[in-house]
């Protein structure tokens, strides 16, 4: 969903999007992404955009954007990690581990 | 092969990966699929040599994998209570789809293995087919263990060709032979029905076919007085192969006439698909149809005979009765039949004659290799139980019996033996489409097809299974030290398991079985 946060996306550039962020890391193929695709359209957070297709591009592609309640959810999910995220920080658990005097 | 040739086989099987997926998904984003497909194989990290290509295969098998092979919710680990008998089906399901996950995240060594085991076994069921072919089943001839071929031989040549006259002698006065027959294959012309061709005709008495078990699908067989001198006919019989593939499997055969060797011979029968000749015959002619009628003299050494052995008596009995009746002969006929004797050989060791060795040979070889391609696999497993004992102690410090970690690792050596068992008989059943295509045109149905590779596929998962239970009870102990007070293994569930997975290794051979039995005659034929 975040691959959709700045603009509607065909799925292989949704795919080299999460490939970027990730560094390599999450490489999805058609199957797994249409999967979840299929799911966020079904939840009713992604829809298929019905612009008209731009010149030169492959026919077969659907692109794809956020709804207005995906766009909710999305920032929602980000918001409770970002608490999570804070909690870490205050107990410090994303420092370094300094080996500790015996 | 080229690297271009194997790049766009490689894209021909993305492709066909890409029709692999769940047809819910297919109907939705068929189109988005295939373009996405399209683009992968434009990306610079996939293409366009044969390693990007390869890296595109096995990143579309994984997708294939994880979206087939759905995980089951959170990431479960095998409790160590022993499972209730209803649940040992959900747990073996469970354990398959751990073993498949896991190949899928080890590309690299799932690869090796399975190319390890797929040529070891492809090779061993390639020539272990033939062995078993030629050197295990019963001949497919009544009493096959009786039947014999006699020779004349001199004081210097074993197996020469003998006298029609002197095999006349054989039959009337050896006592150790039910019955002796006359044969002499020789190439024949056949004109005058569309193209002249070359057949492989086999002069006979009408006793020889009876003697090798021939049956008629259409029509009879020869009658004695139709192949003997004075009364003889020129009617043929022609096989059941050469009625299919040369006449078209006409019915109407039957009483035609087929100019052999420039002689007019009526079609009186065509023997049943059942019945093979050991001398290769597509056409048999009566004796006295013998191109050449010097045959017929005493001093011409012109045919060989095949005879079937009284029951009870041995083949060194009736060979020395038949150098009995051989030595009478040279006394009575000194001009022509002087030093001659005869000789008797079982007929499976004259049909197999020198290859048995050979053959034995080279499935000790074939063996030796197969059990290298096991230990090289048992010995990337061993490197990967080290690389796991973290896994396994977690999971035994959950409470998992031996019994229970046994089964998972029995569980992920079968299905990585029923891959490469898979992909070996695969591999054979690709080399066999030719011989797959003979059958069929010989009257083979799809059904005796796809029994014979099961059968050999059957071969292959016993072997497996024992591969799958020696590895996993070694990777047991070798994680022993890791697991404290834990029971013993269960041989109930075991034993099950094993069964169980015979099953789906079984099944996964019924694949390339199948594809075999769809082999069209015409199109593996043409392909020679």
């Amino acid at each position: 969903m975040l691959a959709l946060a700045d603009g509607e996306r065909h799925g292989y550039a949704i795919a080299r999007e999460i490939d970027a962020v990730t560094k390599g890391a999450v490489r999805m193929g058609p199957g797994t992404l249409y999967g979840t695709l299929q799911r966020l359209v079904a939840s009713a957070l992604v829809e298929p955009s019905h612009a008209p297709h731009r010149s030169g591009d492959d026919p077969r592609r659907r692109y794809y954007r956020l709804t207005a309640r995906g766009r909710s959810a999305l920032k929602t999910e980000i918001d409770r990690l970002a608490t999570v995220v804070s909690v870490a920080r205050r107990r410090h658990v994303l420092d370094t581990p300094r080996p500790e005097a015996v | 092969m080229s690297a271009r040739r194997s790049a766009a086989q490689a894209s021909h099987a993305a492709r066909a990966i890409a029709r692999m997926y769940p047809a819910s998904l297919r109907g939705a984003h068929g189109d988005e699929i295939a373009s996405f497909v399209d683009d992968l194989r434009g990306d610079a990290r996939y293409g366009p040599g044969i390693v990007g290509r390869v890296r595109l295969l096995v990143h579309l098998a994984r997708d294939l994998i994880a979206v087939r092979v759905p995980a089951t919710g959170r990431t479960r680990l095998p409790l160590g209570e022993p499972p209730r008998r209803e649940r040992r089906l959900e747990t073996l399901a469970h354990d398959a789809r751990l073993a498949l996950r896991g190949m899928a995240n080890r590309p690299a060594f799932t690869c090796v293995a399975v190319i390890t085991l797929m040529l070891g076994i492809g090779a061993n069921t390639a020539i272990f087919s033939v062995v078993s072919a030629v050197l295990l089943r019963p001949l497919p001839f009544p009493h096959a263990e009786r039947l014999a071929v006699l020779w004349a031989t001199n004081s210097t040549n074993r197996q020469l060709l003998a006298s029609i006259d002197g095999v006349n002698d054989w039959r009337a006065r050896a006592r150790t032979f039910d019955d002796i027959g006359i044969v002499r294959t020789q190439s024949v012309n056949l004109t005058g029905a569309g193209t002249p061709d070359r057949l492989v005709g086999s002069f006979v008495t009408a006793n020889s076919l009876t003697l090798l078990g021939a049956h008629p699908a259409l029509g009879r067989l020869f009658v004695p007085p139709e192949t003997e001198k004075g009364t003889g006919q020129a009617v043929a019989i022609v096989s059941y192969g050469a009625w299919r593939t040369r006449f078209g499997a006409d019915r109407r055969i039957l009483g035609r006439t087929l100019v052999l060797n420039g002689r007019p011979h009526v079609v009186v029968g065509v023997t049943d698909s059942a019945f093979t000749d050991p001398f290769g015959a597509d056409v048999w002619l009566p004796i006295t149809s013998a191109p050449n009628q010097n045959w017929f003299q005493r001093g011409t050494a012109s045919v060989w005979a095949v005879g079937r052995v009284r029951d009870g008596v041995s083949m060194d009995r009736a060979q020395r009765d038949l150098s009995a009746v051989a030595a009478q002969l040279a006394r009575e006929y000194p001009a022509t039949n002087a030093g001659s004797g005869a000789l008797v050989i079982r007929l499976r060791d004259w049909l197999v004659g020198t290859v048995r060795p050979t053959l034995l040979i080279v499935l000790a070889f074939v063996g030796v290799v197969l059990l290298i391609a096991c230990a090289n696999v048992a010995n990337l497993q061993l490197a990967r139980a080290t690389r796991r004992r973290r896994e396994m102690s977690l999971r035994a410090a959950l409470g998992a019996g031996r019994s229970r970690l046994v089964r998972q690792l029995l569980t992920e050596n079968l299905v990585l033996s029923a891959l490469g068992g898979a992909a070996g008989v695969s591999f054979t059943v690709a080399q066999r489409t030719h011989e797959v295509g003979i059958r069929m045109a010989l009257g083979a149905r799809r059904s005796d097809v796809t029994r014979m590779v099961l059968v050999q596929g059957g071969r292959v998962v016993l072997v497996s299974l024992a591969f799958g239970l020696v590895g996993a009870l070694g990777a047991g102990r070798l994680i022993r030290n890791q697991l404290f007070g834990v029971s013993a293994a269960d041989p109930v569930s075991l034993l099950g398991v094993t069964l169980g997975l015979g099953l789906v290794a079984l099944a996964a051979c019924y694949l390339p079985a199948r594809r075999a039995a769809r082999v069209d005659p015409m199109v593996a034929l043409r392909a020679e």
